[in-house]
């Protein structure tokens, strides 16, 4: 049964910022893939913050979220990019397989460098 | 013992890229025993188009499954790997695929390795991706492989690796640039990955290179078995489940983990192409206005045609890139709908797409012509051109989608547009670099690889680019190119011989007079009278007809009709023996499909004009060639079947653009029989009461109603008049009365009544004979199967054996001339009775 989170906008400090804050996002046991996006485009977001930069994670638990594997991770930089392909870059993707398991969480990480950025976007898992 | 790196392939780091049907690169082993890890990516799609890659001729399985590009394609990435059994030395690592396109990537070999642990997978958007390889061990190593859609940016490796190669190409596609390297395993969970100065797709593959297992003998094709002692191993998940979804699940691959057990060699079989024997039309059968179109197996095949024009050049404008999921789109739904034909240009113009970019780019920017060694648009007419590989990649793809959904392509090369229009990609195009484009298409597309396809030529023009449509045909056939489908569509009211409006040659020694082997019809009148008057063209080599364009779907705006409308386009074709028929989705009521706008695989299902092209018209065109000999209809221009109560026919506009004739009154009844009398169609668009000639018909025949819009059939009682009244199930008045040899005669009847009036075979002479391998003698000495004249016994003996034989006649100077006998005495013909329309005509006749 595929879920998603969503990750409200909210500015973040530099430092490292759990989605949900607690717990985890409940992964039926049939889902088999994590996908974390985020909007560089709202209010204060990444592309109109140059001071800013991210790295976007994806952390799956077996536990009850008691501890936290780290599955996989994406960075970018903070300001306007373009690539002669895509154009204007206005969101991160970083997507992972789970590792199987029952009664697992998954919740995104977001580790913000520089500046203060704001934020918003989902994890979904499927 | 540890693992630990021995070699990168190629030498230096560079990695490789192979573009063509299949390459190699080199590798430098040093002991039969190492394991060697490759990455591999693929330039388009969502799936792995890669069948095999080896070391030195051994194979070297795929490990975990293909990714694709941030999970939505274009392009992505694979790893590979074998443990021992190696060539030593240098030896070729062989790639081979199934799309001609970049794969690019690179190979690194390791000494003191055992097996391969259990593969991770990510993807990204980003300008950095990792993965976490759990578990690991220290003294392992770890490989990892990416694929990423930007060049030119500066590659880096997560923390402790080592870059072993990096490979910039191209930004045409999501995975067009490589990277790989390896990692010492430090024990525990380990993220591995890599970084670029720029933002774009990733496909992220990485791998654990283990020792081999205390106690156990590293054998040579059990990598995967041998690592999975203890860890379940995440094999592709197209192994066995995906096959079926090849290009059209773009998430599917990533998202399917199969479970292998310890013990089990990792299975590596590609999977078959999609749509592996799938009926395409392929060709035609017969000879002038009698021939037809068949598939690769030579059935009947009656082209349902649309055209989607902008598909190829629009293609992802409105799905973040994925220009492989649209055409995976439009292909699988427009077959699962029953078209059989796309019809389209590669490149934008600005009468397909107002919008479009100059030189006959993509929507995003991709020139289909390399001029003089830089992408863009010919300005001289004198520059060197090559075709563009990203853009044409699509156009593969677009092929390839095509035939695994059992649908042809009518590709046009040169519309008008294409050299009236200023930002248009011709012109400035010379007739030399016409024939050199031609030679381009016929190298890149070779018939064996493409069967599917074809090449078109026009849309509303009047001669003026026939030179450089027969240049680009010269270069095509010194290219080696033999199709057998070619046309060309002119202005509305003609087809590629006459203008309709007086039946004149439109174009004397034009393009369409002298090259093509099908006419296309283009009205905007009621298709009856282009397709009768393509019956009756004089002058010319007649030729099978198709509606090919005209009134879309839609077009008559917004007067509730459409369904009505587009139903008479086609009946009328249909019943007056059209060999293939046109329905496209019109753009008058917002219609997104034929320019390929933001709502186009929306409205593949959801037609905003209404449920003809997503719930009718397939049926329409399954329930008229399930009617035996359909293909041999010929339009009763004569009255020769309908005596009376033919209703008034309309007249063909000149050669132009005029006010579209709807037929909202139109009463012609159209008609077309079997010469043999087995099978006739008869429609009206209003409400008919005819009379017939049951001579015309075979006895015994059966008359059924059928409802035009729901195919619902009503019996009639055969006789010399029929009457229809009443609505059918749209509300409309109009009808098909199909009359046709009972099932048990239909093959063998057809001289019950027609035949007395038919002339007396007149100089029939055998002018050769085609016979399967061992009826060479009977062959050499048939003699014509007229009236009078005897079957030699081996040709009698032959039939009796039910061996098929095809036999070929010449007549005299007597056209209407009947084949009335064969061997197996009066009926034993598949087709006796087939009057032949001139003199000198040849036919052929099968016995089964």
């Amino acid at each position: 049964m595929a879920g998603t989170f969503n990750i409200p906008q909210t500015t973040l400090p530099p430092g490292v910022h759990n989605f949900p804050a607690s717990g985890g996002a409940a992964i039926a046991d049939s889902d088999s893939l994590a996908v974390l996006t985020i909007d560089r485009t709202v209010p204060g977001g990444l592309n109109v913050t140059p001071g800013a930069s991210y790295e976007i994670a994806v952390y799956q638990s077996n536990d009850a979220g008691a501890s936290w594997q780290f599955l996989a991770s994406a960075g970018d930089a903070g300001g306007i990019i373009t690539n002669p392909r895509l154009g204007q870059v206005n969101s991160n993707v970083i997507g992972v397989s789970l590792w199987p398991g029952t009664g697992r969480l998954a919740r995104a990480q977001v580790t913000v460098t520089g500046t203060a950025v704001a934020v918003a976007g989902t994890l979904t898992v499927s | 013992m540890a693992v630990a790196f021995d070699a990168v392939g190629p030498a230096g780091g560079g990695g490789a890229t192979i573009a063509t049907s299949g390459g190699t690169f080199t590798h430098v082993n040093s002991a039969a025993g190492n394991a060697i890890f490759a990455g591999m990516t693929c330039f388009s799609g969502t799936t792995n188009n890669v069948t095999a890659i080896t070391y030195g001729g051994a194979a070297m399985p795929q490990l975990g499954a293909f990714v694709p590009a941030n999970n939505v394609g274009t392009g992505g990435n694979a790893i590979y790997g074998k443990v021992a059994g190696l060539a030593t030395g240098t030896n070729n690592v062989a790639v081979t695929f199934t799309i001609s396109e970049d794969h690019n990537g690179g190979s690194v070999s390791f000494t003191g390795a055992g097996s391969f642990g259990t593969p991770a997978t990510a993807f990204a958007s980003a300008a950095s991706v990792t993965v976490s390889v759990p578990g690991t061990t220290a003294g392992n190593m770890i490989a990892a492989a990416a694929s990423f859609g930007s060049n030119g940016g500066t590659w880096g490796v997560s923390s402790g690796g080592t870059l072993r190669w990096k490979r910039d190409v191209s930004a045409g596609s999501g995975s067009d640039n490589t990277v790989g390297g390896t990692w010492a395993a430090a024990g525990g969970t380990q993220s591995v990955g890599f970084t670029n100065s720029l933002s774009d797709y990733w496909a992220l593959n990485a791998v654990e290179v283990k020792v081999p297992v205390a106690g156990t003998t590293v054998t040579a094709g059990l990598a995967t078995a041998a690592g999975a002692a203890g860890a379940p191993a995440i094999l592709k998940g197209a192994v066995a489940g995906l096959a079926a979804a090849a290009g059209t699940a773009p998430a599917a691959t990533a998202k399917v983990p199969v479970v292998m057990l310890p013990g089990v060699a990792a299975a590596t079989a590609a999977a078959p192409p999609a749509g592996t024997g799938k009926k395409y039309l392929a060709g035609l059968a017969g000879t002038g206005i009698n021939a037809y179109f068949t598939d690769q197996g030579g059935a009947p095949v009656l082209p349902l045609i649309e055209q989607a024009w902008a598909l190829p050049f629009n293609a992802g404008r409105w799905n973040g890139g994925n220009w492989q999921s649209d055409i995976d789109a439009y292909m699988s739904t427009r077959a699962s709908q029953g078209y059989t034909v796309w019809a389209g240009v590669a490149w934008g113009n600005d009468h397909v797409d107002s919008t479009v970019l100059s030189g006959g780019r993509t929507w995003d920017g991709i020139y289909p012509i390399v001029v003089n060694g830089t992408p863009g648009k010919i300005t001289t007419g004198s520059e060197t051109i090559t075709l563009n590989n990203p853009f044409w990649t699509r156009v593969d793809y677009l092929f390839a989608s095509a035939k695994n959904n059992g649908i042809a392509c009518f590709l046009n090369l040169g519309m008008q547009y294409d050299f009236t229009g200023a930002p248009n990609i011709w012109y400035n195009l010379s007739t030399t670099q016409a024939n050199t484009f031609g030679q381009l298409i016929a190298a890149r597309y070779p018939q064996a690889s493409y069967p599917n396809v074809f090449w078109f030529f026009g849309d509303d023009g009047s001669g003026g680019q026939d030179t450089y449509f027969t240049q680009m045909l010269s270069g095509l056939a010194a290219g080696g190119d033999t199709r057998p489908l070619v046309s060309t569509e002119q202005l509305p009211e003609t087809n590629c011989h006459v203008q309709f409006d007086t039946g004149a040659v439109y174009i004397t020694g034009g393009f369409g007079m002298a090259k093509a082997t099908y006419n296309w019809a283009y009205t905007y009148d009621p298709t009856y009278l282009g397709i009768e008057k393509s019956y009756t063209e004089t002058g010319t080599t007649p030729l099978p007809v198709v509606y090919g364009d005209g009134i879309w779907y839609g077009d008559e705006g917004t007067t509730g009709t459409h369904n009505y409308v587009i139903r008479r386009v086609t009946w009328w074709a249909l019943a007056s023996g059209a060999r293939g028929l046109n329905n496209t989705c019109g753009p008058s009521t917002g219609g997104d499909v034929w320019q390929w706008q933001s709502n186009a695989v929306a409205q593949l299902t959801t037609d905003p004009n209404g449920p003809w092209i997503t719930g009718h018209i397939g049926n329409v065109i399954t329930y008229f060639t399930s009617l035996a000999n359909w293909y041999k209809l010929i339009p009763d221009t004569g009255n020769v079947l309908v005596t009376a109560g033919r209703g008034t026919k309309s007249t063909n506009d000149a050669p132009g653009f005029n006010t579209p004739k709807y037929g909202d009154t139109d009463n012609y009844v159209c008609a077309s029989r079997v010469s043999d009398g087995s099978l006739a169609v008869i429609y009206c668009g209003q409400s008919m009461s005819i009379t017939i000639d049951q001579t015309k018909m075979v006895a015994g025949y059966t008359a059924t109603r059928i409802d035009p819009y729901s195919l619902a059939a009503t019996a009639l009682t055969p006789g010399s008049t029929y009457v229809t009244s009443g609505n059918n199930s749209a509300g409309n008045p109009d009808w098909v009365i199909i009359l046709k040899a009972p099932a048990a005669t239909a093959a063998s009847a057809g001289l019950a009544a027609g035949t007395a009036a038919a002339p007396a075979p007149s100089a029939a002479a055998v002018s050769g004979t085609t016979v399967l391998p061992g009826l060479a003698s009977a062959a050499a000495s048939a003699p014509a199967p007229a009236a009078g004249i005897a079957a030699p016994a081996d040709l009698a003996a032959a039939y009796s054996d039910a061996l098929l034989v095809t036999l070929s006649v010449t007549l005299g100077p007597k056209a209407g001339t009947t084949v009335v006998t064969g061997p197996g005495g009066a009926g034993s013909w598949v087709n006796p009775g087939n009057a032949l329309a001139d003199d000198g005509a040849t036919a052929t006749w099968a016995v089964p």
